[in-house]
């Protein structure tokens, strides 16, 4: 009981993490990213790819670093897209779609083993679930550090606020979009390497972590990080202790439920507060 | 935030279940890609010697050339025909191969069947991969009355209208059917725990039709042997992404040795995932996609301690022989479904046909079934349903275990072992 209960606080810190990356570029660039499970995909593909040349961290590092920079120059497409939402899902849907063709067509539909950034265990619990735990609250609290304590955080918040009022003081709202977009696609990246070695991975896996995601985000309040990382260790004990004692089949339709239940009792989340922008 | 964003979210998280659902459809059983799908064509196959030589008698391939098991059967059955027809051919005529991509798909194999019956005039088919294929190609065959070897379509329904219909007697099965799959795990189950002293077992199986006939032998058998079933899981074929739930309720239920049964590529995931949490149970494994030295590489070295089941293993001169020229012809034999069976099936074709002195599908089918033959897999004997006697003396399947280096030692049956196997050091 106590390695399921472990996996599942893994589970959920990655599923926490890539939802706050999902909502960060939400809350403050307000772009409803669809094809951001896609990019997780292609991430953990990449990073599979590397560690075939390379030892694991390496991979890991440059798998990172590859995905960020194509994350953060990304944003050059999806200010774009800020002009109509209708445009933004079918656009960002259609790069979702364009990715999982690529894999497909690079890698074929067959899941794939991808390697643990560490081996071994500590007693019954795996290195790399402790080492996904670990990864994560690094990287939400130096996240908290940046929002709470820099320049560039309080910049952040301002221009979720109000982008065009934070422009009039002086803010250059553009850097801080391109900045918050490398920060997402850090959460989207770590995310993925940290959770593809305790899962398989297939080029659908991107529906997957996107349902994920969208489950988090709404089961925690559109848009709200703070609510993103608790809905991720509800979704993941709920995924985690119905497959063990319901059934593994279940699982799959845990995220669609919590989604239904919380629309019914709670259309804006756990954490949600009407019109909340939070950065 | 507009409400036509709050609709849209909502839409495409439908969407998106629907389609990971749609789109985890289980594939074939697979060890790893190796191409595109190709449209069904028949491809003539150039004879390696002159293409003057008039006198041909064709045989034809149907099954899914693109995966790699179909590709490994076509490259045994290409190399055996290149020895007989280096050899002087069969009845002094020299062999050419046709094939069909059949896709493992039912329709296709319908039409690919026709195809080579009655165009190409082929006088024996090989491949066959797919139940659903098998069970499709039985009333065509019937009517051609072609000799037909399949490399896998185990389902015992096909072995029971066999058995029951004379006019079947045309199809071959060069595998093991559904029924003796059970006991290629059970077996060496059965052995390990007496060896053990272990008395609680549990069962993870593909929800698949495939494994009705399956569990069904398996539980009989270990019932018989006073093994008590303490757990039983089922898996998603080619969907599932974590066994950690599944490993986690077996341990707790005091699982000793847990029995699997998958054939859709997710036993990947749980040879990683035992490996990753130890837990203190023997596993022993029948995974079609893992038959082979590839699965190391696939798993990341996550194999030791793990027993597997595979067709076939033996070290005898013949096997190795076998295994020597297809590295020379091709590239190092590192996958065994289904190599050897379909290597054998051709000369087994040779040899009835030779008995037969002819080519004629009546005399070549009842030579077969009355002669047998003994090939590097070992003595192929007919059951009244065409699947091949299992056991001692006839076809065997081994258990192998992985050690730590990344070797495989044969660990069942013990005429065969190389060793005693090695429990899990987390299981003491």
């Amino acid at each position: 009981m106590i390695d399921i209960i472990f996996y599942s606080i893994a589970i959920g810190t990655a599923y926490a993490l890539m939802s706050s990356g999902f909502n960060l570029l939400l809350g403050v660039g307000r772009v409803v990213n669809l094809a951001y499970g896609a990019f997780m995909a292609l991430t953990a593909y990449v990073y599979s790819s590397l560690s075939a040349y390379a030892p694991p961290a390496l991979a890991a590092i440059g798998a990172i670093a590859l995905m960020c920079a194509i994350g953060t120059f990304g944003w050059s497409l999806l200010r774009v897209l800020r002009k109509d939402e209708m445009l933004m899902i079918v656009v960002t849907l259609a790069v979702a779609l364009f990715i999982e063709g690529g894999l497909l067509y690079a890698y074929g539909p067959y899941q794939r083993v991808v390697p643990p950034l560490v081996s071994g265990a500590v007693w019954i619990i795996p290195l790399q679930w402790i080492a996904a735990v670990a990864t994560g609250v690094a990287v939400i609290t130096l996240y908290h550090i940046i929002v709470s304590h820099t320049r560039i955080g309080k910049a952040m918040i301002a221009t979720a606020e109000n982008p065009e009022l934070a422009l009039m003081l002086g803010i250059q709202v553009d850097r801080i979009l391109y900045f918050t977009s490398f920060l997402s696609s850090l959460f989207a990246t770590t995310a993925a390497i940290m959770i593809s070695p305790m899962l398989t991975v297939t080029p659908h896996i991107a529906w997957l972590f996107l349902t994920a995601v969208l489950a988090v985000s709404i089961l925690g309040g559109i848009g709200n990080v703070i609510g993103s990382i608790a809905a991720g260790y509800i979704l993941s004990f709920a995924e985690t202790f119905s497959a063990y004692y319901v059934d593994p089949h279940v699982k799959a339709f845990i995220p669609v439920m919590l989604v239904i239940l919380i629309l019914v009792f709670r259309p804006r989340g756990l954490f949600g507060k009407q019109e909340e922008r939070w950065a | 935030m507009s409400r036509v964003v709050y609709i849209g979210i909502i839409i495409i998280l439908i969407l998106a279940v629907v389609a990971s659902f749609l789109a985890f459809q289980s594939p074939p059983p697979v060890a790893t890609p190796t191409g595109t799908q190709t449209p069904p064509a028949t491809t003539p196959t150039i004879s390696p010697t002159p293409a003057a030589t008039p006198q041909v008698v064709k045989v034809g391939f149907l099954g899914p050339v693109t995966t790699t098991y179909g590709t490994i059967a076509l490259n045994s059955i290409r190399l055996a025909v290149e020895e007989i027809n280096n050899a002087g051919g069969v009845l002094g005529r020299r062999i050419e191969i046709v094939v069909f991509d059949d896709q493992n798909r039912p329709d296709l194999a319908v039409t690919g069947f026709r195809k080579l019956v009655e165009e190409d005039k082929v006088v024996a088919v090989f491949g066959v991969h797919s139940s659903a294929v098998g069970l499709a190609l039985l009333p065509l065959i019937k009517e051609a009355k072609v000799p037909v070897f399949a490399m896998g379509a185990v389902a015992d329904a096909i072995d029971v209208q066999v058995a029951m219909n004379e006019s079947l007697k045309y199809w071959f099965r060069f595998n093991v059917n559904a029924s003796m799959h059970a006991l290629m795990v059970t077996e060496p189950a059965k052995y390990i725990a007496q060896k053990s002293g272990f008395t609680k077992v549990g069962l993870l199986y593909d929800q698949h039709a495939w494994t009705e006939a399956v569990v069904k032998r398996a539980k009989e058998e270990l019932a018989k042997a006073g093994l008590q079933i303490v757990y039983e899981g089922t898996i998603d074929p080619g969907k599932t992404t974590s066994f950690v739930p599944m490993l986690s309720k077996a341990r707790d239920a005091g699982v000793q040795i847990l029995l699997v049964w998958t054939a859709y590529g997710d036993g990947k995931v749980l040879q990683r995932d035992y490996y990753s949490m130890k837990p203190p149970f023997v596993l022993i494994q029948f995974d079609v996609v893992g038959m082979g030295t590839l699965q190391w590489d696939v798993t990341g070295g996550s194999l030791p301690y793990q027993i597997f089941a595979w067709y076939f293993f033996a070290k005898t001169p013949e096997a190795q022989k076998f295994s020597k020229a297809y590295e020379e012809r091709y590239e190092p034999l590192r996958y065994f479904y289904p190599p050897y069976f379909m290597y054998d099936a051709v000369y087994a074709w040779k040899s009835a046909v030779e008995k037969a002195g002819t080519f004629s599908g009546d005399a070549v089918a009842d030579a077969l079934y009355k002669y047998g033959y003994s090939g590097v897999s070992g003595y192929w004997k007919f059951t009244a349903g065409h699947s091949p006697l299992f056991g001692p003396g006839y076809i065997t399947t081994v258990a192998v275990q992985w050690t730590e280096k990344g070797d495989v030692k044969i660990v069942w049956p013990p005429n065969l072992a190389e060793g005693d196997v090695s429990l899990p050091p987390w299981m003491k």
